[in-house]
């Protein structure tokens, strides 16, 4: 029962092999999809010999798409480990403070304004769904603040809050004017579909800013999950690093959800098999995640969109299916070991 | 090593907390104890930091405590609290080796030799080195604080601020870390600080004990001076007997 975790818990052969499945799944899930394309097709794409319209099916379509998946995958793994390690509970999940019901909330706002008051707004709805993400992040983390310091329990009970209220405003909206509203629940439940190569640069520096403030910030990340009060006998200002990297994920995860929609359980099991298998230590299990979370993402994906081939599914609704009993069966097999 | 004065604390309406002038020296042993709700604890948290809005005067080693750093202060004073545990999987020695997050520059990313040698000193001086690797939540309540005293070498810090860390433990795992601790605090000539819920404890481990009562300071003395018939009778309203111990020759007191 005492399974030995290392430090770390490091092992380059892991490592490799996932970096390994995950570019080998890159290029299979660009061969199959509703048109396949042989894999040499694939593999000649950048020379002269290229099929035309693969080529355009390839590098315009299929692999931003892909590529998309993965980003946002990693990004929601990646966020959720964070988020779950400041928040001292296993079973939280990216959105726990409010970023898909502000999210939603936005993008409800603009498909109102635009299609039922014929308002012309400047910024797409991409933009509204981020904005409001990152809007009820801050309204949780004002309210929850007492004194100088942002205890976990008023966090967490803000954050359930601000969900109920935007999601009623959703609501309300979307019962008002449902006839130009209910193509916005499909938008809701996630589509790595509409990604492009100029999305996939945002999500990539998104991600690659994520990575880089948990190799920073790895050590104060990992005391702030034994308690805040170890965390001060250990030298460290919790609260500031806990802002800090709160923003600094809820910011990942809004852009992956501007672009993405709300896909969930990729940030709630994902750092969880990881820290199952490695441990909990975040430099490490970051990398994991980061591999991880954009396979499962990835495979989610490509079932959304052949399994009923020409038309597609919501991806969140093949990570939910997909993801509910894998999680209830990782739970039951883990009983004691979160 | 530690001057408190005019020290003012208060929460709600109902407690509050006020210590005209508390002087702790170098190497001093000194055991707080006092009935529940006297006011031990909330300045245990003062002087470590947990509790900041306080008023008065606090220097340790001659600097005002506001003036430190979380990790500034950490460098001079470490905590083994009352009771911890972790929610994730941690084993023992990445819990030990938080007490070195004080000394780590942001940009090591490599573990550095002199910490895991420290490391590696606390563990064979408590005698975890078989346990290292083993995780800290499905150890037994006297392993996990043996694993917090070691912690707490780890940061080698003057200054030791026990929270009633034997108060969940048997006798014998008891017995084990208060000679642990009398045995680290003598040799490196450390101050330590510890609340106790056990008089008896108190009046053996420590050269210097101080009854707090609705948030003063009600004695401070040795404790053939604190251990009194008198004395407990007034801080616990309880009716106790001294009596000698046979080797140490301090006051215990018996039901």
């Amino acid at each position: 029962m005492t399974k030995k975790v290392s430090m770390g818990g490091f092992s380059p052969l892991f490592l490799l092999t996932i970096i390994f499945i995950s570019l080998f799944l890159v290029m299979f899930f660009t061969s199959f999809g509703s048109v396949k394309v042989p894999f040499d097709e694939i593999l000649k794409i950048f020379t002269k010999e290229a099929n035309p319209m693969y080529k355009t099916l390839i590098l315009d379509l299929r692999l931003p798409r892909v590529i998309g998946s993965f980003l946002v995958g990693s990004i929601l793994a990646i966020s959720g480990n964070i988020l779950q390690l400041i928040i001292q509970n296993p079973l939280a999940d990216p959105y726990i403070i409010g970023i898909s019901s502000g999210a939603s909330f936005g993008a409800v706002l603009y498909t109102a304004f635009s299609s039922v008051f014929g308002i012309t707004l400047f910024f797409g709805i991409e933009f509204f769904a981020f904005g409001f993400a990152m809007a009820t992040t801050f309204i949780v983390l004002y309210i929850s603040r007492e004194g100088k310091k942002i205890p976990i329990l008023s966090l967490i009970l803000s954050g359930v809050i601000i969900s109920f209220l935007f999601n009623s405003l959703s609501t309300l909206f979307t019962v008002m004017y449902w006839r130009n509203l209910i193509h916005v629940n499909l938008w809701l439940m996630g589509s790595t579909g509409d990604i492009g190569w100029n999305d996939n640069l945002i999500l990539f520096i998104v991600l690659f800013v994520l990575i880089s403030s948990i190799f920073f910030f790895s050590k104060e990340l990992n005391v702030l999950s034994m308690g805040d009060n170890l965390a001060v006998f250990s030298g460290i200002n919790p609260e500031k690093v806990k802002i800090l990297l709160i923003i600094i994920s809820v910011l990942a995860v809004s852009a992956a959800v501007a672009k993405a929609g709300i896909i969930g359980f990729v940030g709630l099991i994902i750092p969880h098999i990881v820290r199952m298998m490695k441990g909990p230590h975040s430099r490490l299990s970051s990398l994991y995640n980061l591999f991880l979370g954009g396979i499962f993402l990835m495979i989610c994906d490509y079932i959304s969109r052949t399994i009923f081939a020409p038309s597609e599914l919501p991806i969140g609704v093949i990570t939910s299916i997909a993801g509910a009993p894998l999680f209830i069966y990782v739970m039951k097999k883990s009983r004691n070991k979160l | 090593m530690i001057k408190i004065d005019n020290l003012e604390f208060s929460y709600g309406d109902t407690f509050n907390l006020k210590i005209d002038s508390l002087h702790i020296k170098n190497g001093e042993r000194v055991s707080i104890i006092g009935p529940n709700g006297s006011g031990k604890t909330t300045l245990i948290k003062i002087i470590s930091r947990l509790i900041s809005d306080f008023k008065g005067n606090i220097t340790i080693k001659g600097k005002n405590l506001k003036k430190y750093s979380n990790k500034d202060l950490s460098k001079n004073l470490a905590v083994v609290p009352q009771e911890f545990n972790t929610i994730f999987n941690y084993d023992v020695e990445s819990i030990i080796s938080t007490a070195r997050l004080p000394y780590s520059n942001r940009f090591s990313f490599f573990e550095n030799y002199e910490d895991k040698r420290i490391i590696e000193k606390s563990l064979k001086y408590t005698d975890l080195e078989n346990m290292k690797n083993k995780i800290f939540s499905n150890l037994s309540g006297g392993e996990k604080q043996r694993v917090m005293i070691a912690r707490a070498f780890s940061q080698e810090t003057d200054i030791l601020l026990l929270d009633e860390f034997t108060s969940h433990l048997d006798p014998g795992h008891t017995d084990l870390l208060i000679k642990l601790v009398e045995d680290f605090s003598n040799t490196m000539n450390k101050t330590v600080i510890s609340i106790f819920h056990d008089i008896n404890l108190a009046s053996f481990f420590s050269n210097r004990i101080i009854v707090m009562k609705n948030g003063r300071i009600f004695k401070d003395g040795t404790p053939k001076e604190v251990i009194t018939k008198d004395i407990i009778k007034e801080a616990y309203n309880f009716e106790g007997y001294i009596i000698e111990h046979p080797v140490k020759h301090v006051p215990q007191i018996l039901f």
